[in-house]
This record gives C-alpha cells, structure tokens and sequence, in this order.
C-alpha cells in the first residue's frame, strides 16, 4: 500500500494528475517523489508536496491532508484502488475507466465527470456537475458508479450517456439535465427543472418530499412498482452506501457495527412511484420516478 | 542582408520547369537570386541538402483560419481544443490550441511547421473584414489574404437586376478596396439571400429567382465572373456553388460550368458539389464526378480546389446559411447560425466523418476520384476546405493517399461494400509523382491565385521553401519537412517553430469610377447599422501588407 501524506500545503490550486494508482503503483518511492504537478502555473515536483511511504503492490494508493486545493486525483486512471483520507478538490476521478475511489471528506465539482467505468463513492459531500459532460462534449459519464452519500450541487449527471449516479442527500437545480441515457437516483430533496432536456434514461427520487417541480414538458403517465428499484436498492446495500437523507431518519437506531448488519432497509425499492415521462422537448423517452407519498 | 545558398539538393521547381534535379538555391534579401557571377563568392551561409527534397513553400487556396465565422466556432468546440494534442509555449512561439479550429497563432505554426507559407482564408463578409484583419495580423509566419462575400451582397442584387453592369463593376472594385480583399467569393450564390427571406428556403437550381430582387443564381455567377474579369483581378472568381452536400447536386455543378461561358472561374470544394442521386433520399447517395471531370478536363476557363473529405471529427463552418441548418438536421448536433445585414449568413456544425458511414465514404472517394481523373493538375488544388472536409493537418495524409495506390486500396478495403464495389475509385491506378503533388500543393494553387512570385523558386520569388527528408512514409514525409525557409528566413528545423517571423496579408484594390461612391453611401446610410466611414477597413490595420495590384 503506498500512502502519500501532505507535507505542504499548496497556497493556489494544485493539479495532481499523476496521483492515480495505475501510474503510482508501478513506480518506486523515488520516481514517485520526482514526478510533475503544477502549482499553478509553476511545475514542481509531487514530492515537494507529499510524503510518499509504502510500495503499490497491492495496488492500493492512499491519500491524506488538506486536500481541497488538489485537483485531478484519480484522474484517467484505469485501475487500482484510490483512498482519499480528507477533502479533495475539483475533478476527482474525471475520465476515470476503470478502478475505485473511496473519499472520506467531501470532493469539488466535477466529481467522475466524463468518467467511462470504475467506481466512486464519497462518503462526504459532492459539487456541482457531478458524471458531467465538461462544456462542449456531446456526452458526460458513459459508464460506472459515482455514489455520494452526501448532497451535491448543480447539473449532476449533465449529458449523462450510461451508468449510475446516486446522491444520498439534496441536489441543486437542472439535475439530470440534458440526460441521453443511464440512471440517476436522489434520496433528498431536488432543485428545479429536473431532468431538463432529457432524452431518455431515469431519475429516482426517493424521498416521498422531494420539491419536485415536472416541466411543462412532462407528462405525469402512470403508478408504477418497479422490479429493477428492489435490485438497486438491495445493490446499494451492499455496498455499504448510507444515503444522509435516510440515516437522518433512522438516527437513534443500532449502528451496522452492532447489528452486523446495513442499517437501511432496501424497503424504498419496494415503494410505489409516479413515472413522469418527458422531456418532450426532446426525444421523450425519459422518465422520472417521484416516490408516491 | 546575407546570402544563404542551398547546395546539393533535388528540387522540384514544376513552374519552372525543373522535375527532381539537383541544384543550388541561393537567397538574399528575401529573395531567391541567382547565382553569383563572379564564381568564388562565398555565402554567409550554407545549408547543405544532401539528398534532401526542396519545394516552393505550400500554397493553401481555400481555407477557414480568421474571421468571426472561425471565431464563433472556436468558442462552440471547446471539446475539440481540449482533446487536441496541446501546442505549447516554446522561446520562440505562444501556446494556443489546436484541434480542427486552431487559435490564430497556433494556425500559423502548423501551417508552417507542414511547410505551407501562403494561405488564404475563402469566406469573410465586408462587415466581418475588420474583424478578420485583426486576426490574419495574429497569424504568424505565413502570407496571408482573403476572398469576399458578394454572391448574396444587396447592393450587387439590386445592380444585376437593374442591369447596371457599369455600377456593379464600380461597387465590387470599391468593396474589394474597402475590405483589403483578395478575390471575389460566392457562397450559394442567391440562395443564402433566399434562406433569409424564406423559412427554410434555399436555391434549387440556377435560374431560381430571389423573390425580393428577381434576380436568379445563374445571373450572379454571370455578372461576378465578368467584373473578375473585367477589373483584371489576378484570380478568377471563386465559386462555392449550389446544393452544396446534396445528392443530385452535380446538375447544378455542371449548369455553374457551362454558366460561365468560358469565363474564367474557380469552382471551389468541389467534391461536395459533384454527387448523384435524390436530393429527398440520402440513400441514394453516389458519385458523380466524372461527368464533372469530363467537361472540366475539356474547358481550360475552370480551375477546381477538391475540399477532401478524410475520417474523423471536425467542424463544418460555411457562408452558405442554410447548408449548416441542413447539417445541423442531419447530425443533430449543435448549430451556430447568423445573418450578416445585407452581406451574407453563416452556419456552424461539428462534424464526424466515419468510414462505416456510406455518404461520407462516398465523400472521400469522390474527392480522391477528382484528383486522380483530372488530367491537368495545373487546374486542381490540393485543399479539404480546412476545417470542412478535414482539418488541413491531413493534407500529408492526402498526398500519401495520392502517391501511394496500395495505401488508397488499403483504406478503401475499410468502406462498406456498396461504396467499394460501385466506385470508380478501385480501378484507378494512377499514382501522382512528387511533381505533381509539388504542382497541386504550391505551383498550380500560386499561379491560378495569380501570385507571381509564389509557388515557384525562379529567380525574383519569395524564398519561401520547403525541404523535405525523403521517407518510406510518405504522410510523415509531408508532415515533418526537415526544414522551412519563409522570405529567405529559416523558420522550422527539424518540425520545431526556430523563429516566429510575420507574414504579408495579400489585397487587392482596384481603380473604379468615384461618381458610384454617393449612391453606395447613401444606399449604406439607409441600410447599415455602422457609419459609411467607419465601414473601409483602414491601411493602418495592414501595415505589413504588401499591395499586389
């Protein structure tokens, strides 16, 4: 296992693209230390910045310190595993393909965005744009799993091609915006105009008080129970994921520790959902499940 | 300034006359010169080209490199700079971008760095040509101009269909001064002007009349060919015909032909002009060149540029307003479009070529069929419409394509089988010699743009030249000249930019009679949202320029 801890704190945004297991893990304590990271607009060494200990042969790469300037972390990388002990910065995990990275602390914006396969999950908060497509693209995240058991800011899933994205708390405005296809699913409450300009695909919001607003542009089609929601649900509890706006309710009951077993029932999955369908805007072939209340 | 001499190595000089020889080149001031007299004179310096292939330096004919046109498709493709390889900053050059719309400076260290020195930008309405100077002042190393919009200009409407031959002559003699142009331009003659009166409209055919102005396409090709003519322009006019794109359009291609009536004129991107089919049925997309090919190997009054397609991502970026509205419904991808006042529209598109695609492999096989059943190369032009049909980072791509029919046969092999087995491409053998890819890239594209001292390396031309490593692939070949020399100076060695230097901008300003000047100003006072005086664009903006007329 390699561990870099912060040595010094970067005054101005840090771009760390190298810091990623598949390019780390190969290489000896030595030529990580002499690796290049920008400074902001000045190149300097990953060593100046980190104390690297260990050897990647298991693969395994964490990260500690006050992060929140450090941006790029697992960044392309195609495989390994990433901890990020503390807050990241802007564009963890961007155009990722493969791997997994685990954030104890809250990330930036740009969270997986573009990211074509692997698996993220933030035990804190996310920005905006999370699975995104950077300005311009055609498309954001075409496959993986990007769960924040945290809110999230604007636009998650903008352009999303494939894939999942789960937020265990609240998003901001024009979630699931411009959606070609792949599933999104919120367990608090949503900002508005979601699933603008979607074309198909599905976003699911659990919580039975959402806010949701439906454009104009959607049609509010049927009362559906859905075999694939058990599926996920039971899938999110295995992996452990704790949504913030479920444990919120559940304070006060056993902890898994205790128990041995996930502290949330997939009972959500179970529920009754309003299929809104749209956006009509566009193709059509989208929907929205708005839990039943 | 000093006398540099070129030794030893095998030029290919085809305006002159020289196919592969071994000579001398000597350069001062600039210039090339001819050897000196007195036999003993020793250079300042000498560069020895050893078994080094020397050419005049490239001469792009039609590409999109400044303007707002070019501009607003920088801002709309930020994904396609950001996955560009990165042109950085180096002792002698700034960063930029570059993709298939590169910033002003990078275009001129990749145009450089492939060994072209000329290129002139096909498309910049009067109103934009401020704006353009601006940016061609911002484009390093290589001499530069541009041609402008007329075929949809309503002060030439209003004189063809009054039939004021006399004034319209005076009004393209003005707006070429007033612009600092090079050349004449249509877009679409007539059809862009139909397009902004009528939802959806275009011009089907030559003698579709424009409903304001009664005044058809055929008329305007007409009228410009003769001022071109008559106002002794060193280039022809340059005509982006009709029904760009669509099947069937090569009827129109060849009425735009015969309309000329021997006039002389340059049909440009002339692939996207020459396919048969249904213009209501994409299906039945084809070739159609070589009926085209026949009438133009047997009329000498008609010059082509080809505009080749090649397989990738680009941007689709043209004057003609509703070809990029037909473009962006094709793709359903993101559309740019404006309305230039009384000059002209534009459209922007990204497009992807694929190979599996049967239109666009139809595309690159009609453009390959131009090059290689033209009989005359000193008539066609190696261009792909940069960055229509591809960015001109392909043009090595391109004369690989040309000089090497195993590597054609190769590529052709990856095209679906409707296009491989009905295309007249795969019985063509023909392989071009260095000569003529020396005469399609600089000797032909220099003489039909009338630029005498280009194209060439006779005693009095610009010592703009290109020296190759001669390789087994050809397309790094012409990617990585081994050296560049622009105006006598050394530019490129090795592929890497040795000095950033400035280019010339090229303009034409022909005499014309002063009377036509109070009805162009009162015309433009009631029409235009600037002031008349503000609207020539002012020799303080092209203080490198050179006057060519």
């Amino acid at each position: 296992m390699l561990r870099l801890s912060m040595r010094r704190e970067p005054v101005v945004p840090l771009e760390a693209e190298c810091v990623r297991p598949d390019v780390l893990c190969p290489l000896s304590v030595a030529q990580i230390e002499t690796l290049t990271v920008w400074h902001g607009n000045r190149e300097e060494k990953l060593g100046e910045f980190f104390a690297v200990q260990g050897s990647g042969d298991s693969g395994e790469v964490h990260v500690e310190g006050v992060l929140s300037k450090v941006k790029w972390l697992g960044a392309q990388m195609s495989g390994g595993r990433l901890v990020i002990h503390g807050s990241a910065g802007m564009h963890v995990g961007a155009q990722m393909r493969g791997g997994s990275i685990e954030v104890y602390g809250d990330v930036g914006d740009w969270l997986g965005a573009e990211m074509r396969g692997g698996k993220i999950h933030v035990h804190g908060n996310a920005g905006h744009l999370v699975g995104s497509a950077y300005r311009g693209s055609r498309a954001g995240m075409r496959g993986g799993v990007i769960l924040v058991e945290g809110s999230a800011g604007f636009e998650v899933g903008h352009g999303l091609r494939r894939g999942l994205i789960v937020i265990g708390g609240d998003v901001g405005d024009f979630c699931g915006v411009n959606v070609i296809a792949g599933t999104i699913c919120v367990f608090g409450r949503v900002g508005w105009r979601v699933g603008a300009a979607m074309k198909r695909g599905s976003v699911v919001l659990v919580h039975s008080e959402s806010g949701f607003q439906p454009l104009p542009t959607y049609r509010k089609d049927s009362l559906v129970e859905l075999v694939w929601l058990r599926l996920l649900a039971r899938q999110l509890c295995q992996w452990g994921f704790v949504p913030r706006a479920l444990s919120s309710m559940t304070q006060g009951t056993p902890t898994e520790q205790e128990t041995g077993e996930p502290i949330l029932s997939a009972s959500w999955g179970e529920q009754r959902y309003w299929r809104y369908c749209g956006d009509f805007a566009e193709l059509g072939k989208g929907e929205i499940l708005v839990r039943a209340s | 300034m000093s006398l540099i001499r070129i030794t030893n190595g095998t030029v290919y000089d085809p305006a002159n006359g020289v196919h592969g020889e071994i000579r001398d080149l000597w350069i001062q001031n600039g210039k090339i010169v001819a050897p000196p007299s007195e036999p003993n004179v020793p250079p300042d310096r000498t560069l020895d080209a050893t078994g080094l292939i020397i050419m005049p330096g490239g001469v792009d004919i039609h590409a999109h490199i400044a303007g707002p046109k070019v501009n607003a498709a920088r801002k709309m493709r930020p994904e396609d700079h950001r996955l560009a390889p990165p042109v950085r900053r180096t002792r002698f050059t700034r960063s930029g971008v570059g993709g298939s719309v590169p910033s002003t400076f990078a275009t001129g260290y990749l145009y450089a760095g492939m060994g072209y020195t000329t290129v002139m930008d096909a498309a910049i309405s009067p109103l934009a040509a401020r704006h353009a100077h601006e940016e061609l002042a911002d484009t390093p190393i290589i001499d530069k101009g541009f041609y402008v919009l007329m075929g949809n200009n309503h002060y030439v409407l209003r004189q063809i269909a009054s039939g004021n031959y006399a004034r319209l002559r005076d009004f393209a003699a003005w707006l070429l001064g007033a612009a600092k142009a090079y050349a004449i331009k249509l877009v679409n003659p007539g059809g862009v002007e139909i397009w902004k009166e009528v939802a959806g409209g275009n011009a089907t055919h030559l003698d579709e009349a424009i409903p304001a102005f009664g005044v058809t396409p055929r008329q305007i090709i007409q009228n410009l060919a003769q001022v071109a003519m008559d106002l002794r322009l060193p280039h022809a006019v340059h005509i982006h015909c009709n029904n760009l794109g669509l099947p069937g359009n090569w009827t129109t291609t060849l009425d735009t032909m015969k309309a000329l009536e021997g006039r002389r004129g340059h049909l440009t991107h002339i692939q996207f002009h020459s396919y048969g089919g249904d213009p209501n049925d994409q299906r039945t997309f084809c070739s159609q060149a070589e009926p085209l090919i026949n009438y133009f190997n047997e009329h000498p009054n008609l010059t082509v540029d080809v505009g080749q397609v090649m397989f990738g991502e680009t941007t689709s970026m043209t004057g003609d307003g509703p070809l990029g509205y037909y473009l962006h419904r094709v793709t359903g991808r993101k559309w740019f479009n404006a309305d230039t006042e009384m000059e002209t529209g534009c459209g922007i598109v990204p497009i992807t070529y694929r190979e599996k695609s049967v239109v666009h492999a139809w595309q690159w096989v009609v453009g390959l069929e131009w090059f290689l059943l033209a009989q005359d190369p000193w008539r066609i032009c190696l261009s792909t419409d940069h960055p229509n049909g591809a960015s001109f980072l392909a043009y090595p791509q391109i004369i690989h394509l040309l000089m090497d029919a195993g590597y054609r046969r190769d590529m052709l092999q990856r095209l679906p089988s409707r296009v491989r087995e009905r295309c007249r491409l795969r019985d063509i053998s023909r392989q071009y010699s260095l000569s003529e890819i020396a005469i399609i890239t600089r000797a032909a594209p220099a003489r039909i743009l009338g630029l005498t001292n280009k194209g060439h390396l006779g005693v009095g031309a610009d010592a703009d030249i290109t020296i190759y490593q001669p390789q087994a692939n050809l397309t790094e070949m012409f990617a990585h000249p081994r050296y560049v020399f622009k105006a006598g100076q050394l530019i490129v060695e090795d592929g890497e930019i040795r000095a950033e230097v400035f280019g010339k901008t090229h303009y034409n300003t022909p005499e014309f009679d002063q009377a036509a000047l109070p009805d162009i100003q009162r015309w433009f006072e009631d029409h235009y949202t600037i002031q008349f005086a503000n609207y020539p664009v002012d020799v303080s903006y092209l203080e490198e320029a050179s006057h060519s007329t």
